[in-house]
């Protein structure tokens, strides 16, 4: 920043010299373009100058300040810009020969609001060949607007498909992105990765619950082809077989993406949909998941779920400068190796004190919200955490603007919103309880893959709670506070899973037996007249009466 | 032609020469990461702009670029080529079959800001030259 300011305020100088010929011919200006990458880059830049130009004595006559400041704000363009290109270095080269994926679509995307750098930067035959011809490379965008929609495509596809990716595939102890290149776990190059399922994950995260969240803005209708074009283009990136990083590298700070990445689109969604909930008609009641869409679905839930598995210390932790130990799948929390207590970072270092060892199962990770990482723990220390006694962590970390950053859910919400918030809640818990039990990673994204019960990444986070609760469009509920009516559900957890093997609690029994009871299939044989006060059990008519087969238990308590 | 405090290490360019480069530069980058000099440097060559770098810390990028000026005079030298003084650095592509693209990207000059004195020296006798001052890249800020 001074270097800059002192470069500018040099500018400045020569601009005052009488003596010397002009340094810029009016109207010529200076351009400022920022290459880090954050939002508002420009505009940062030119307060920090701003204050910078503002702090100059102004105790003498030549009022520095504000001749500086005068400058700043009349001869210096400075451009918000959006850059996006994975750049490494050539091995041995100590970092002097960059080393490139190919060209994305737009590595370059400067907010060009005058005009000017378009005139006088960069000639207009270069730029406009490349939008005519679609050419990948640089973008001038004439309003904020326009760059600020460049840079939400590419938070909430690019980096939300990268965070959502990074943490799996770490977990499952994949160190490269190369292997989304790959098809399911074939490391066959010749076939077409459409079959990886990883891929098939990112593709029902971005084009159900991304994208859908793209068009619940006030924005243009061609907005949709806009996100479907990034996501084109991110993809081709994401399965080059040669160019990939590091899946740990990319886990870093994934406190705060989950919230950063994710949280605008799952807000989005949740708002939206409220709207639809609130005015639909009352559906039958035998079409208790073919309602409207709810906004958030599995794939989503799995990707918080994974996410604060991996925030999951071990039994065994020790905190070292901050630093926490997690365990891959596949290994033993119990038995991995405890963190050491000095600053050193055995293993394979995949940032600065971060390491990870394949071998032994653990990797280190930080996390900044200590009571996050303590409610975790004790989730994994219990021993018996069924999906209801880790309701409270995923709560707590998708509601800190820390973390999940879904901070507008609560009394000021609708009530949809809030009840589709606590949908993702409870589908997160499930998936998440599973994990931290030993279930497998790859194979519950092999049952989501096939839809093996029911339950797909695409099926709603409804489709995994444990206990129904009763729909709206019942007549009469039951008057008891305490009784509910069941309707038949799959059951979201499969019997193979680990979860059945831990001892049910007094704080989950009911939601257990309730869950378990409503998975059974109960064929009745025998002709029962029910009152109204049945729901669906109560049926009438010849047809009814003659023959028919009985999908529902209903109990009352 | 690379600048470093008030030397010219150019193989006995003389000080005209390094005027009518300086006055040639259009955009300075203050910076010289490997997304800069991979993306934007670039652009601004493909738009004919004489770029000049500036390195904030160290001077790893002068030397660099010093000795691939070298290793070309040299070879230019063997093959009996004219001598050019241009400054190059090189960018790797890799592409989807794997194999690797190697872009050269000229540069005019290379500044460092590593010393006190090679950032005074810049101001005094370097930047009052550059009289075509149109862009001016930032990264690291």
């Amino acid at each position: 920043m001074k270097d800059l300011f002192d470069i500018l305020s040099a500018y400045h100088k020569q601009l005052q010299n009488q003596e010397q010929q002009p340094l810029l011919p009016y109207p010529q200006k200076l351009v400022v373009i920022d290459m880090d990458n954050v939002p508002h880059n420009g505009t940062k830049i030119q307060e920090y100058m701003l204050a910078h130009a503002a702090s100059l004595d102004s105790a003498t006559e030549d009022d520095d300040d504000e001749r500086m400041t005068l400058f700043l704000n009349t001869r210096v363009i400075f451009c918000n810009t959006m850059v996006d290109r994975i750049t490494s270095s050539r091995p041995d080269s100590h970092g002097m020969v960059p080393r490139c994926e190919p060209l994305p679509l737009k590595a370059l995307v400067i907010g060009d609001y005058t005009g000017y750098v378009h005139r006088h930067v960069f000639p207009p035959l270069i730029v406009s060949q490349q939008q005519q011809q679609h050419q990948p490379g640089i973008f001038l965008r004439q309003t904020p607007q326009q760059l600020q929609r460049d840079i939400d495509l590419k938070l909430s596809i690019a980096n939300g498909t990268h965070t959502a990716i990074a943490h799996t595939l770490a977990l499952l102890g994949h160190t490269m992105t190369t292997v989304l290149s790959y098809t399911n776990e074939s490391e066959d190059h010749d076939q077409p990765t459409s079959k990886n399922i990883f891929m098939e994950y990112l593709d029902a995260l971005v084009h159900e619950q991304i994208i859908p969240s793209c068009s619940t803005t006030d924005t243009p209708a061609n907005l949709s082809n806009d996100a479907h074009a990034v996501w084109l283009d991110w993809k081709q990136r994401l399965i080059h077989p040669h160019f990939g990083l590091s899946t740990f590298f990319i886990t870093q700070n994934g406190t705060a993406k989950g919230g950063i990445r994710w949280g605008p689109t799952v807000m989005a969604l949740l708002q939206h949909d409220s709207d639809m909930d609130e005015n639909t008609d009352a559906p039958s009641i035998n079409e208790s998941f073919a309602v409207q869409k709810p906004p958030i679905q599995v794939s989503f839930a799995l990707a918080y779920a994974v996410l604060l598995r991996w925030l999951t210390p071990t039994t065994t932790f020790g905190e070292r400068e901050g630093v926490y130990r997690g365990w891959l799948n596949g290994f033993d929390p119990q038995t991995t190796t405890n963190a050491s207590t000095d600053a050193t970072c055995s293993g394979t270092e995949y940032a600065d004190g971060l390491c990870y060892e394949l071998q032994q199962g653990w990797y280190d990770f930080k996390c900044p919200l200590p009571d996050l990482i303590s409610k975790l723990h004790a989730c994994l220390k219990s021993s018996k955490a069924q999906p209801q006694d880790c309701r409270d962590a995923v709560r707590y970390y998708l509601t800190q603007d820390q973390g999940g950053n879904l901070t507008d859910i609560g009394p000021a919400a609708s009530a949809a919103t809030n009840r589709h918030f606590e949908e993702l809640v409870d589908a997160t818990a499930v998936l998440y309880a599973r994990l931290i039990a030993g279930d497998d990673l790859l194979d519950i994204l092999k049952e989501l893959q096939r839809s093996a019960y029911g339950i797909g990444f695409t099926s709603p986070c409804r489709a995994l709670l444990l206990a129904a609760t009763t729909p709206a469009t019942l007549v009469s509920p039951p008057a008891s506070a305490a009784a509910r009516l069941l309707h038949y559900r799959p059951q979201s957890i499969p019997d193979s899973s680990r979860l059945l093997d831990l001892p049910v609690t007094l704080s989950n029994i009911n939601d257990v037996v309730t869950s378990e009871v409503q998975s059974v299939v109960a064929i009745d044989l025998h002709t029962h007249l029910l009152p109204p006060s049945h729901g669906p059990l109560c049926l009438w008519g010849i047809d009814e009466l003659l023959t028919y087969v009985r999908n529902s238990v209903c109990i009352l308590a | 032609m690379m600048m470093s405090t008030n030397s010219v290490n150019s193989g006995g360019t003389d000080s005209c020469n390094k005027d009518d480069v300086l006055s040639e530069i259009t955009a300075l980058c203050l910076g010289t990461g490997r997304f800069l000099r991979g993306v934007l440097v670039p652009f601004l060559v493909q738009a004919n702009h004489r770029v000049a770098l500036i390195q904030p810390r160290g001077t790893s990028m002068q030397e660099y670029l010093v000795q691939r000026q070298k290793q070309q005079t040299q070879k230019q030298q063997q093959q009996q080529h004219k001598q050019h003084d241009e400054m190059t650095y090189e960018v790797d592509t890799v592409q989807p079959d794997g194999s690797i693209t190697t872009e050269t990207v000229p540069i005019v000059a290379c500044f460092s800001f590593g010393h006190v004195d090679d950032k005074k020296a810049f101001f005094q006798s370097s930047f009052p030259k550059m009289t075509k001052g149109y862009v001016i890249i930032t990264a690291g800020c």
